[in-house]
């Protein structure tokens, strides 16, 4: 049928399918590729466009429907300011505050949030916050909790209402000073607006080094150098690109937990008109393979194949289609014939290693690594022992025990996985695709697919969010057996149902702790037992439950003479259930760690009646001891010891509790009521937590950094930014290095014919182990442009002038005595003029040691104590990050990481019926938190020096997952007494905690307690 | 593969005759995930059925108002039904979702149809300009396919309590429970969060019209005793569906 609409103020007709949605014309019949695909029920808003005015979703609308009518894009709205010769009325001012205030972080619903407020101001140019955060309630933001974005808008409005905004790039964040009372600030654009709920200013709070304070770009709030591009919708994203003749690949999954595949056929499917390959176990070879994106060797079983003749869960694949349109691959789907033997099913992790357990991998090309067994559905095995806990148990006054669990819960970025996989003109295969670790698809998919590495080239356009989710070799192969099969281009995208059912998810775990502690509150041992489960495949199985125990379990040494010589033990079993595979999610097994350790601590301090604040740090690891895991567990490599050379955790304590109010609300049974409501009780709690920061020995980087005509640089990385902002931070560092603005500086990331290596983005690596590289590399190109300045500005002085005293600073080379000669002549005459060179070079490092961020997590909730309801109310985390090279980034990314944390606390969950079958497989039934029902967010900087880093920095991409839900948990107990063990804290739980509080039937000591002889 | 059949009546005649072999198609919010399952729809939009008026001491609110036009005439309806409305969906999908398409398609989590059913909602079917409680609405899904939904209405000064229990402020409800008066005496107890639909209970009505919202909280838990599923167990339920409508109750009283 015809179509026709105004497109962006432009007559517009196509030929279309009935059945085509209107997202589905716009990306396909009129390239508008700012409209994005993130769900199919129009739950996530990224595919957000305008019609006749006011949002829509376009995936839930048939295209049909908007026949005759106006429909707006992000297309439409603002452009680049300097086109060349063309100037241009530049970025529309929602744009530009989006930009500016670090609202954008992987970009992917950015356009749905413009226009949603576009609409907004349309009607309401005066908007309070509460109007702002209801117009982007339609819009699931994963990166940013929604802080940045209100306050981008609130900040937009009032530039269009003629009004001053403060500015923000080129400041320094305020200073935070222990002592002084925090002022409210109101968010700019709100004055006088009713009902602010956000207290917190766009940049965090700080304390910043001196020596941090003395830098031109290191330090600052730069706006993200994509962010211009992503606020535009550009076409930036994996799916963003038309090829000639390309397919749409579709895979079948199985529709059982455990099964073999007796016999399939292909036949039919085939033979439909438009199906251009299907591709059964029979097809391809066989090579057993780990999904898991991680560094040689994999640290995990290889169990895994890309079709098998076993399917392990519901979910798993059984064929590949490859055909001309989506709908017709479905319906090939559908007539591919396949018989089952249905086999018994584990679904119970504390059922896998029981004795005559189904067996799930009892294939013979299995590769087992250190205590997998697969005859026993063991993945990994993890036993360490630091001192001797038993003695420590022994010397104890009281022992207390406690079990505790965890539940699956999935990374759902809102850009789903997507692959486009095509051979060049030198029959070089090409796999263009949304992945976090590029060069670990090339080496890993090299064997499976018979190709060696050099015929592949794999291309990390922008990210739209990954988590870990797309750490992973997860849907690459699909494409890409399918283009060798038919030669043409491949486009494999899955549906957000399938992101729920065979995507990667988070390690569920049972975790028993037993504590030993002096009625002093020394810690005098700390055991740790975890039941991991993860599921059909054992990707990411051991690094993720070893990072549980060398990160959750090492932050209590004890006090005294146990600080020297801690008593710790970690003893995990990760066993495989027929479930969808978990693999690496944010956090990467600390978030699994820190509910058991912090909830644990808490009940302790409680019994014991001691002070929750002065007990952590009385137990904590702090600067200049040993890291207590350090000698005993490593990822992958041989452990060696570390000491803590950098810990601000006690000013983090310090900051969170005046930030929050500590002292005038923990233990104030005045403030714990609501006045007029008598069922409600408000309480507050903290965790202590601290992750790491890269893998030593093993995480390296790359970097690859070339001077041009104009002094303006290309830095090229391996490092994958997947929307933190990796490409900005690693750009300011090497600005910074070369004294230049960070615009001098342009940031290519990641293509493996291209960039350097880099291990990828995970692990909290990128800005320590990929920047130490930059810097590496920034310090060969500096000494370069000193040594060519030195002799031009001898020339021009006609002194000699040593290439040592030449400093780098406002894009100039600087001689002692104020000449100067700009890096656009350097540039000129090294390139053009005299002595000819590129100036160029390569750095790359690998650290010996993995500094650990700190922080304090604080919460405030309020719970319904008759119905179970709990309402976070706030959520405050100071965080010792070591120098913060970015405050807009890297508040973002606590910001973030908390709301995501948040969702773990309280209402995600991925649960399976009896059959194995997923019960969440949309946003609908698996919620994550929307814009107008967060709780406040303040994030809280306290900056210490770690040596082992250029500019001191240490991560903080995961370490905001750590500490909400024990710090939520900790709140809920201190507001009712209910005290819940597993997450999420949904409002049952903490009714049935409550419960069994009231009828005394609870016990926070074990029976088992020690008088002191 | 045969293509969807698309077709736009312009008139109610002629919707009724494409409905006989299609499926009404609203907003499109729930329809267009299953479109590849479906073989005719008939798109409503150009029907005349998106007028929200107050007259005469009724609203009447027509079949393809969307969601957001219910919230937007907060003046003319009680804050609370806008703020169940707002609950039932975010602003994107209150754009294009109809009254008539969240009535149709809801199952027991529906906090607007909870709101609407305790305003004493009715619709107006065509042919034969028949009225039905909303309640028996429910009862006849599916509906015929002859049948068409032109309008709901109720009173105007019907008024409305609501409180939901989820997991997070916006989430689906785990329970939730209305009290309603249409025409300012009788009561309208519905509760929510369970099965397929919001329901009813008597009982508690019978209660609150007794001045004893104790007793309105008793009748709703016995009537959630079995309300148990994957999300919440029955015992939970039950117990927040009393705690719920006696509170509502009491409040209102007080």
């Amino acid at each position: 049928m015809r179509l026709r609409l105004t497109l962006n103020g432009n007559r517009v007709t196509a030929s279309i399918a009935p059945e085509a949605t209107l997202l589905e014309v716009l990306r396909r019949e009129f390239g508008v590729f700012g409209v994005k695909h993130g769900c199919e029920t129009g739950e996530c808003g990224a595919c957000t466009v305008l019609l006749n005015g006011e949002p829509i979703n376009s995936c839930v609308m048939l295209a049909a429907q908007a026949d005759g009518k106006e429909i707006t894009t992000i297309e439409s709205v603002g452009q680049h300011p300097e086109q060349g010769w063309r100037l241009t009325a530049g970025l529309d001012p929602l744009q530009q505050a989006f930009v500016e205030t670090g609202a954008i972080q992987c970009g992917f619903c950015t356009p749905a949030m413009i226009l949603s407020a576009r609409a907004l101001l349309a009607e309401n140019p005066e908007p309070a916050e509460a109007d702002v955060r209801a117009a982007l309630s339609g819009v699931l933001c994963r990166c940013t909790g929604y802080l940045k974005p209100v306050q981008a808008i609130l900040r937009a409005a009032a530039v269009l209402r003629g009004e001053e905004v403060p500015p923000i790039a080129g400041t320094l964040p305020p200073m935070v000073d222990l002592g002084v009372a925090q002022q409210a600030e109101e968010l700019p654009g709100a004055a006088g607006t009713p009902d602010v709920l956000t207290r917190a200013g766009i940049l965090p709070q700080m304390r910043v080094t001196t020596e941090a304070r003395t830098w031109s770009t290191v330090g600052r709030p730069e706006p993200k150098v994509d962010a211009v591009k992503l606020a535009q919708g550009k076409p930036a994203f994996t799916a963003d690109i038309e090829m000639r003749g390309m397919l749409v690949a579709k895979v079948l999954h199985s529709p059982h937990a455990h099964a073999r595949i007796k016999r399939i056929s292909a036949g039919k499917a085939r033979a439909l008109t438009g199906v251009a390959a299907v591709l059964t176990w029979k097809d391809i070879p066989r090579v057993v393979y780990s999904s898991a994106g991680q560094s040689d060797p994999i640290p995990g079983p290889l169990d895994m194949f890309s079709l098998d003749e076993k399917v392990r869960f519901v979910g798993d694949r059984v064929a590949f289609v490859a055909a001309e349109s989506e709908a017709v691959a479905e319906q090939a789907l559908a007539l591919i014939e396949v018989e089952y033997e249905v086999l018994p099913a584990i679904l119970d992790p504390q059922q896998a290693m029981a004795e005559g357990a189904q067996v799930i991998h009892d294939e013979p090309e299995y590769v087992p690594f250190g205590e997998s067994d697969p005859s026993r559905n063991r993945a990994a095995h993890i036993h360490i022992d630091i001192g001797d806990v038993e003695k420590g148990l022994a010397a104890a006054d009281e022992i207390f025990e406690g079990t505790y669990e965890v539940p699956k819960v999935q990374q759902a970025s809102i850009e789903p996985h997507v692959v486009i996989t095509y051979w060049d003109e030198d029959d070089r295969l090409v796999i263009r695709t949304s992945t976090q670790v590029p060069f670990h698809v090339r080496r890993q998919l090299a064997p499976v697919l018979g190709l060696p590495p050099k015929r592949i080239r794999v291309i990390k356009p922008r990210i739209g969010g990954g988590f870990g989710g797309k750490q992973e070799v997860m849907v690459e192969d699909v494409a890409a057996h399918l283009t060798i099969a038919t030669g043409r281009p491949v486009r494999f995208e899955t549906t957000r149902a399938e992101e729920f059912t065979f995507a990667r998810s988070r390690h569920p775990m049972r975790i028993r702790m037993r504590t030993g502690v002096k009625r002093d509150g020394t810690i005098t041992a700390n055991e740790m037992t975890v039941l991991s489960d993860t599921g059909a495949y054992g990707c990411h199985a051991l690094t993720v439950t070893g990072n549980t125990g060398h990160k959750a379990m090492a932050l209590y040494v004890g006090d005294g003479e146990y600080r020297k010589s801690p008593n710790i033990r970690f003893h995990a079993d990760v066993v495989y259930t027929n479930t969808p595979p978990a693999g690496a999610f944010r956090g990467y097994g600390v978030p699994q760690g820190f509910w058991p350790v912090e909830r644990h601590m808490e009940r302790i301090t409680r019994a014991l009646g001691l002070d929750p604040l002065e007990f952590r740090l009385k137990n904590a690891v702090r600067l200049g001891e040993l890291h207590p895991f350090s000698t005993a567990w490593s990822e992958g490599r041989e452990p060696r010891p570390e000491t803590i050379q950098s810990c601000g955790l006690e000013e983090c304590v310090a900051q969170g509790a005046a930030a929050i109010g500590w002292d005038d609300k923990y233990g104030n049974s005045r403030w714990r009521r609501v006045a007029g409501k008598p069922h409600l009780r408000r309480g507050i709690g903290v965790a202590t937590v601290m992750q790491g920061t890269a893998i030593p020995y093993l995480d390296m980087g790359g970097a690859s950094l070339k001077i041009n005509d104009d002094g303006s640089f290309n830095l090229l990385v391996g490092a994958t930014d997947l929307g933190t902002g990796s490409d900005t931070v690693l750009g300011q560092q090497a600005a910074e290095v070369l004294g230049v603005p960070l615009e001098d500086v342009i940031v290519y990331s990641s293509d493996t014919d291209f960039t350097p290596f880099d291990k990828g983005a995970y692990a909290s690596s990128t800005t320590y182990i990929s920047g130490a590289a930059v810097v590496q590399a920034a310090e060969k190109v500096a000494e370069r442009i000193r040594l060519r300045a030195a002799r031009m500005l001898s020339e021009q002085i006609g002194k000699k002038v040593r290439p040592t005293a030449v400093r780098l600073a406002d894009r100039q080379a600087w001689a002692p005595d104020g000449s100067s000669v700009t890096l656009a002549e350097i540039a000129l005459d090294a390139l053009h003029h005299q002595d000819q060179e590129q100036i160029m070079a390569v750095g790359s490092y690998v650290s010996p040691v993995s500094p650990p961020p700190f922080a304090a997590q604080f919460a405030e909730v309020t719970v319904d104590t008759e119905t179970g309801a709990v309402r976070v109310d706030r959520l405050v985390m100071a965080v010792d990050s070591g120098v913060i090279i970015n405050p807009l980034t890297a508040s973002g990314q606590v910001e973030g990481g908390m709301t995501q944390a948040l969702g773990y606390a309280v209402c995600e969950e991925m649960t399976y019926d009896s059959e194995g079958r997923p019960c969440e497989t949309s946003f609908a039934d698996y919620h994550i938190f929307q814009a107008h029902e967060m709780p406040e967010l303040q994030t809280i900087f306290v900056e210490t020096v770690e040596p082992s880093h250029p500019f001191g920095v240490k991560a903080v991409a995961e370490i905001p997952m750590d500490g909400v839900a024990p710090a939520v948990g900790n709140a809920v107990l201190d507001a009712c007494g209910a005290d819940v063990l597993k997450a999420p804290i949904t409002p049952e739980r903490v009714w049935r905690a409550l419960q069994t509080q009231r009828s005394g039937t609870g016990a926070q000591r074990s029976a088992v307690s020690r008088q002191q002889e | 593969m045969p293509n969807l059949k698309y077709l736009r009546p312009k008139t109610i005649d002629e919707a009724l005759e494409q409905l006989a072999s299609g499926v009404a198609l609203g907003g499109g919010t729930t329809l267009t995930p299953r479109r590849f399952q479906l073989e005719t729809v008939v798109d409503l939009q150009d029907l005349g059925l998106s007028d929200l008026e107050e007259s005469g001491g009724k609203v009447t609110v027509g079949a393809a108002c969307t969601l957001q036009q219910i919230v937007e005439a907060e003046g003319i309806l009680s804050a609370e039904l806008a703020q169940a409305c707002r609950r039932e969906a975010a602003w994107n999908l209150r754009n294009m979702a109809t009254i008539a398409g969240a009535v149709l398609s809801c199952d027991g989590r529906s906090p607007l149809v909870c709101a609407l059913l305790a305003v004493g909602a009715k619709a107006l079917l065509v042919p034969g300009e028949e009225t039905l409680a909303l309640d028996d609405l429910l009862d006849r899904r599916p509906l015929d396919p002859e049948v068409l939904v032109t309008a709901f209405h109720w009173k105007t000064k019907a008024s409305l309590r609501y409180e939901q229990v989820g997991r997070t402020p916006a989430d689906r409800p785990i329970v939730a429970a209305a009290i309603g008066r249409p025409d300012g005496s009788a009561y309208r107890v519905i509760l929510a969060g369970h099965g397929s639909r919001p329901r009813r209970v008597h009982q508690a009505e019978k209660a609150l019209g007794a001045g004893d919202p104790a007793g309105a909280g008793k009748a709703a838990a016995a009537a959630y005793a079995n309300a148990g599923d994957a999300l919440a167990s029955a015992g939970y339920r039950s117990h927040v569906a009393g705690v719920l409508v006696r509170r509502l109750g009491a409040e209102g009283i007080a």
